[in-house]
């Protein structure tokens, strides 16, 4: 062979030699065996490189690939958990501002005035609601309920079975519509049942819906220092921030 | 980049893999035909493998942008995938195999087993022959092989890469079986 070292049959596979030289080169390997096989080795030596270099890069590749994954993963995993914070915090915040103020509830618990605690009968004659008020003693409290509307859809201003009515309301929990018809007694001519008509509607409302009606009768209560409940008005305005 | 050193050559293929408009493109071809997402997937690592040689042995020669190679090395792969499955679903087998395809699966098999016997090949190879071969392999220069390997000089690392290469010769001549598969 050997006119040709092993680096001029590393240049002649790499087409590294000149034109003349690769010929003359061509010429010496169809000439001599040996020198054909060790270029034939030099090719296989390339090819198995060539593989290699080849799995290598596969392998890098799926490394990339994995690393492509797990951040998406992770972005994924945390993209989620902030969502699932912010929406317990939401769901924290309006459980807490739906809550009742215990320290009101239990100033308008003390303070409100129900039809039993006040000792005076009205202007109609009591025979008139005394159906309505046994239905009460025997605890038959819806049927009460009902009876008192329907009278007043042909006695309206019969106010103290419409504060009767609004106190029963109230003890069933059907607190906006005790509110109302406080309400109703409050903006009504009676002499009697006005002003506690008007302490008990401030009291739902504060608990329930300060609505701008209740907000703008506080301050007139509270501007208002002749009114019987002009002092308590004080305190359940400060309960409100409402000065 | 690629024909530079290590760090370089990884900085480039990682840059490539993250082409992710080109890799969404060949990802649309490849589902238009047929494939499915990790497929293309697939197809896009062996269009970057195949890029990576063609830019080792020449023959990117820069006509086109890289990208704009790399997608049709992409398609090609994929259509010749495709084809191939197409074969293999619609096959007659009363007709004879196609004496002219090269993807018929004798071919499919020989190539397997040749890198089988390649494979055998390296494993006649010690770790550090391995490494500076695969670096020659990858057109580095000598000053870069030396420097990758720790070597004191681009001479040192031509006398390595030689001693390595003889080494080889030597040793496939001690196995006639394993060359004469190979031929």
């Amino acid at each position: 062979m050997m006119q040709y070292s092993l680096e001029d049959i590393e240049r002649y596979v790499l087409r590294q030699m000149g034109e003349v030289e690769a010929h003359d080169f061509q010429v010496a390997m169809d000439q001599d065996d040996d020198l054909k096989k060790e270029v034939e080795k030099m090719h296989l030596l390339g090819d198995a490189m060539e593989l290699e270099i080849e799995d290598q890069l596969r392998s890098q590749l799926n490394i990339l690939r994995e690393k492509s994954a797990r951040p998406q993963r992770s972005k994924q995993f945390l993209l989620w958990s902030i969502a699932a914070v912010i929406l317990l915090m939401l769901g924290l915040f309006v459980w807490f501002y739906s809550q009742p103020n215990p320290d009101l509830g239990q100033f308008a618990q003390s303070h409100y005035l129900s039809h039993q605690d006040i000792d005076f009968r009205s202007e109609a004659g009591s025979l008139e609601v005394s159906e309505g008020l046994v239905l009460l003693r025997q605890g038959q409290a819806t049927e009460a309920i009902e009876w008192f509307e329907n009278y007043l859809l042909s006695y309206p201003d019969s106010y103290e079975s419409r504060f009767i009515l609004a106190d029963q309301l109230r003890k069933s929990d059907r607190n906006l519509e005790a509110r109302d018809q406080f309400r109703i007694i409050a903006d009504s001519p009676s002499l009697l049942w006005k002003e506690k008509a008007t302490w008990n509607e401030l009291l739902l409302s504060a608990q329930y819906d300060m609505d701008f009606v209740a907000n703008q009768k506080l301050r007139n209560l509270l501007a208002d220092s002749n009114h019987s409940y002009h002092l308590l008005a004080i305190q359940l305005g400060e309960k409100l921030d409402i000065r | 980049m690629i024909c530079q050193s290590t760090s370089k050559r990884n900085q480039a293929i990682e840059e490539i893999y993250h082409w992710n408009d080109l890799k969404l493109k060949v990802q649309g071809h490849v589902l238009q035909y047929g494939g499915s997402i990790p497929e293309a997937l697939e197809v896009y690592h062996e269009g970057i493998i195949a890029l990576d040689r063609n830019i080792r042995n020449g023959k990117y020669t820069l006509e086109a942008s890289l990208e704009a190679y790399l997608y049709s090395i992409c398609r090609f792969i994929w259509n010749n995938e495709w084809r191939k499955k197409q074969r293999i679903a619609n096959r007659d087998p009363s007709s004879g195999a196609d004496e002219t395809d090269h993807t018929t699966p004798e071919v499919t098999f020989f190539q397997e087993e040749r890198k089988v016997l390649l494979k055998k090949v390296l494993d006649l190879l010690d770790d550090s022959c391995r490494k500076i071969l695969t670096l020659w392999k990858m057109s580095y220069s000598m000053d870069e092989i030396a420097l990758s390997l720790n070597l004191s000089s681009a001479a040192m690392a031509k006398k390595y890469k030689y001693r390595c290469m003889k080494k080889l010769m030597v040793v496939l001549d001690q196995k006639p079986n394993l060359l004469e598969s190979l031929q």
